[in-house]
């Protein structure tokens, strides 16, 4: 089975004592969202400038904030989870239970995931309006909800491979989200989208699949992508996540007979 | 020179704690924003006792008797509410840095030595820190060395020892400023037996040879037999025995505890009342009598039930001090 | 003075037990240095299409990044023990803590020493340089010492305000995760403050003092005349600021030394 609702619920309820600190998380994301309208609102005022690059204020300001808004949501702290539990060596007791690692980690994911749902979504949404972004259309949004669930599945797929490389090497891996994070800033389009960037960058994009995680669905939300394209970036989604869950898997694997050899 | 003041002197303290209420669900938890319930919890009630130099106390109560929160007074992490305190003289929550130079501490279930590096030097940052003297230091890892065993483990870091060597580390690292007080808070907890012995003639070795003070408090009654002559007692924040150990044993030691086996017909415990009989109990089949020597002649009160009823066994015994304890807390 | 001996002696210790540690550092510096290499890279391409942010040039952003991430990395470095406040106060370990003959607030700041960030330190020395460089500033002798002063006092500031925030643990014992919120606020250092309206220019100067961690050091150099006033003021307000998070952390301290949690 791929995922077990029976963890799913238990990492919830677990969460949930936790949700008075989510308040800490949503207050830098907040933050993040005031620069960025300060940034851009500033840039075009000294400019002088009704568009850059192609977006107008409005576009770039909700751009940004939902790309901000992403980050907060689906943040997934699996690779933090799996360094933990190779470092204080459940990661074996996990072994003798009958569902496999990956579904264990997929499952606490998503229980972490609704919990975002639940508890920072409300406040981060009411706090974007506030500062004023463009609301789509039907057809738009429900696009925009099939791609973030993707990039959730992305962040999880890479989450997922930092995480087993501990286990593979058993090291704490768990610094290397700070590389994941900084590339996205660069290959990702989070926050600044491609375009601003020289065109042998976006060549370089399209080969990983940090601009799957955030430039996809934001440029749908923002009406750059449309219809056909729409979709087609989307099915670029879906072929990383095929991808980074068979390296992942392989990754597992190999961790998995180290400890099998060494006892963790 | 004889010293006339004590080292611990401690009169009518009570301590008190306001602790707030705190109850589940989502509902509570919006209440309590608004307002909440305070309850009142007195934790020590007016208590006085005094130690003088060189006496080697043991402290026993159950669990939340208060004999934590009178360690963290008298090592002034916790300031009283009503009632004076003086450790060596001075107030210790007021000179809370100066006093600490002075005494040693062992958290039995806490560690003062840091984790990851050897014992040797954590050795060495409590040199800097209680500002050791070389030649002290020296001279106090050879007496540890010789009297704990632990010079094979100086090299090792904290974390890759047993319990019983870490207590040993910690132990020795308490002493090894030479404080005249040192207070140990179940250092034996969890230990097995050997080390538990090592740890106490170590304790009572360095009691006797350097007249250290020690406040010790502990569940286990060896512990108390073996070091204190002095005990004292705590129950609900009150002291309800402040003595030695062997007043305490010759007070009960009048008393004595029979059991008995009886092989047919089994006799009703109001059989057994009569005066200096203090008390009766059947668990199953095996009788259990505790009888004061002062009223009753035993060989007389023996023979007459042995006549009586048939009897397939019986024991007599002293009371041991855990007994002792039980009773007096019973009270 | 002994408190100074007393620190470098802890920091000795924890320093021993992180190289005790089997970790390897280089998958800590190697991917911090580089997430400080790819945020100028952005910054760099986006300068590219923008030119100057409110007349801000590349390099002048280059500066206040550098500052602020020399601040940052710096408390990391040197003060990050102070996030364990909260865990030592739930534990209990503080009590062992208040057993010592050592200034507690000393013990809590050594009780970590986090030398994977020398990487994240060295690479903001190495931004500030560029700058610098880039800048073609004529660099006096007064020029500089006021410029470390104030990159000092913007170290001073933040730990004030970090400490005050970790002093409420003692009575909620809940204060970590407003602590990363607060340490996440610091991006808002990373940015000319003009940018911002003037109600949060005055929240960035005297409440959550994040100006005095960027700007202000960066003042020294640029001279761009606006907000000047408050370079001054710097060593004197971050004095102020720190007397008053120190006397509130022993407040602090009074108060558990009462209920005992």
């Amino acid at each position: 089975m791929l995922i077990s609702y029976a963890l799913i619920k238990s990492k919830l309820i677990s969460n949930f004592a936790y949700r008075w600190e989510s308040i800490g998380v949503i207050l830098a994301s907040a933050v993040e969202m005031l620069i960025v309208f300060y940034l851009w609102s500033a840039i075009f005022s000294w400019n002088n400038a009704t568009e850059i690059n192609g977006f107008t204020l409005t576009s770039i300001i909700t751009y940004s904030v939902v790309a901000i808004f992403i980050r907060l949501i689906c943040d997934t702290v699996i690779d933090g989870e799996m360094n933990y539990d190779v470092k204080t060596g459940d990661i074996i007791v996990m072994l003798s239970r009958p569902i496999s690692i990956r579904t264990h980690y997929l499952s606490s994911a998503i229980g972490y995931f609704i919990f975002n749902l639940l508890f920072k979504f409300p406040l981060a949404f009411v706090i974007a309006i506030l500062i004023g972004i463009i609301i789509p259309g039907l057809d738009t949004f429900l696009l925009f909800i099939l791609s973030i669930f993707n990039s959730f599945l992305l962040l999880f797929a890479i989450c997922f491979i930092i995480g087993s490389l501990a286990i593979l090497l058993n090291e704490e891996t768990w610094s290397l989200w700070f590389l994941i994070d900084a590339l996205s800033l660069l290959f990702g389009g989070f926050f600044i989208p491609l375009v601003f960037f020289p065109d042998w960058i976006q060549a370089i994009s399209y080969l990983l699949p940090f601009h799957a995680i955030y430039s996809t669905p934001l440029l749908i939300y923002v009406g750059k992508t449309s219809g056909i394209d729409a979709l087609l970036s989307i099915f670029v989604q879906i072929v990383w996540i095929i991808a980074l869950f068979i390296i992942g898997g392989f990754v597992v694997e190999k961790g998995l007979r180290r400890i099998e050899a060494q006892g963790g | 020179m004889m010293k006339n003041e004590s080292v611990i002197n401690v009169k009518n303290l009570t301590k008190e704690y306001v602790i707030e209420e705190k109850e589940s669900g989502l509902w509570s938890a919006v209440k309590s924003l608004f307002k909440r319930k305070k309850r009142k919890i007195v934790a020590l009630d007016n208590i006085s006792f005094s130690v003088n130099e060189g006496e080697f106390i043991g402290v026993i109560g159950p669990n939340g008797a208060g004999k934590s929160t009178l360690m963290k007074i008298l090592t002034g992490v916790l300031f009283p509410t009503k009632g004076h305190v003086s450790v060596n003289g001075k107030d210790p929550h007021k000179n809370r840095l100066e006093i600490a130079k002075e005494y040693g501490v062992v958290f039995g279930n806490k560690s003062n030595l840091l984790w990851d590096i050897a014992v040797i030097d954590s050795f060495e940052l409590s040199k800097s820190i209680y500002k050791i003297p070389d030649h002290v230091y020296e001279e106090n890892l050879k007496y540890f060395a010789k009297n704990l065993g632990i010079s094979k483990l100086l090299k090792q870091p904290v974390r890759k020892l047993s319990l019983g060597e870490r207590m040993k580390c910690e132990i020795a690292n308490a002493f090894l400023h030479n404080p005249k007080l040192v207070f140990l808070d179940e250092p034996t907890i969890g230990l097995d037996v050997l080390s538990k012995d090592s740890v106490r003639s170590f304790l009572r070795k360095i009691n006797k040879e350097r007249k250290t003070t020690i406040i010790l408090t502990t569940h286990d009654m060896k512990d108390i037999s073996e070091l204190c002559e002095r005990v004292i007692l705590i129950n609900e924040g009150r002291i309800i025995y402040d003595g030695t150990l062997s007043d305490l044993e010759r007070k009960f030691y009048s008393k004595r505890k029979i059991r008995i086996l009886f092989s047919a017909s089994y006799p009703k415990i109001e059989e057994f009342s009569a005066d200096g009989v203090l008390h009766v109990e059947k668990n199953g089949e095996e009788y259990l009598l505790v009888v004061e020597l002062k009223k009753i002649k035993l060989k007389e009160f023996v023979q007459k039930i042995l006549s009586k009823y048939k009897v397939a066994d019986f024991h007599v015994e002293g009371i041991e001090l855990a007994e002792i304890i039980k009773e007096i807390y019973r009270k | 003075m002994d408190s100074i001996k007393l620190y470098f002696m802890f920091i000795k210790a924890r320093l021993m037990e992180r190289l005790e540690y089997k970790t390897n550092f280089m998958i800590y510096i190697v991917p911090s240095v580089l997430k400080h290499i790819i945020e100028i890279i952005v910054l760099w391409f986006l300068m590219i299409a923008i030119v100057e942010i409110n007349g801000w040039t590349f390099a002048e952003l280059l500066l206040l990044n550098g500052v602020a991430s020399l601040v940052f990395s710096s408390l990391f470095l040197f003060a990050g023990g102070i996030r364990n406040v909260q865990k030592y106060i739930e534990t209990g370990d503080f009590d062992i803590i208040l057993t010592r003959p050592v200034n507690p607030l000393i013990q809590v700041v050594t009780s970590d020493f986090w030398i994977d960030e020398i990487g994240g330190f060295i690479i903001s020395v190495i931004k500030i340089l560029l700058a610098l460089a880039l800048l073609d500033v004529q660099l006096s002798l007064p020029i500089i010492f006021s410029f470390i002063l104030l990159i000092i006092c913007g170290f001073i500031t933040i730990f004030s305000l970090i400490l005050i925030i970790a002093t409420i643990a003692f009575w909620t014992v809940k204060s970590e995760s407003l602590l990363r919120a607060t340490i996440e606020m610091s991006t808002f250092a990373k940015y000319p403050l003009e940018i911002y309206s003037s109600n949060l220019i005055f929240l960035l100067t005297f409440v959550l003092p994040f100006g005095f961690a960027s700007y202000y050091p960066s003042e020294v150099i640029l001279e761009k005349g606006i907000l000047r006033e408050f370079v001054f003021l710097g060593p004197i307000l971050s004095f102020i600021f720190f007397i008053l998070s120190y006397s509130f952390w022993n407040l602090g301290i009074k108060h558990y030394t009462s209920t005992g949690s």
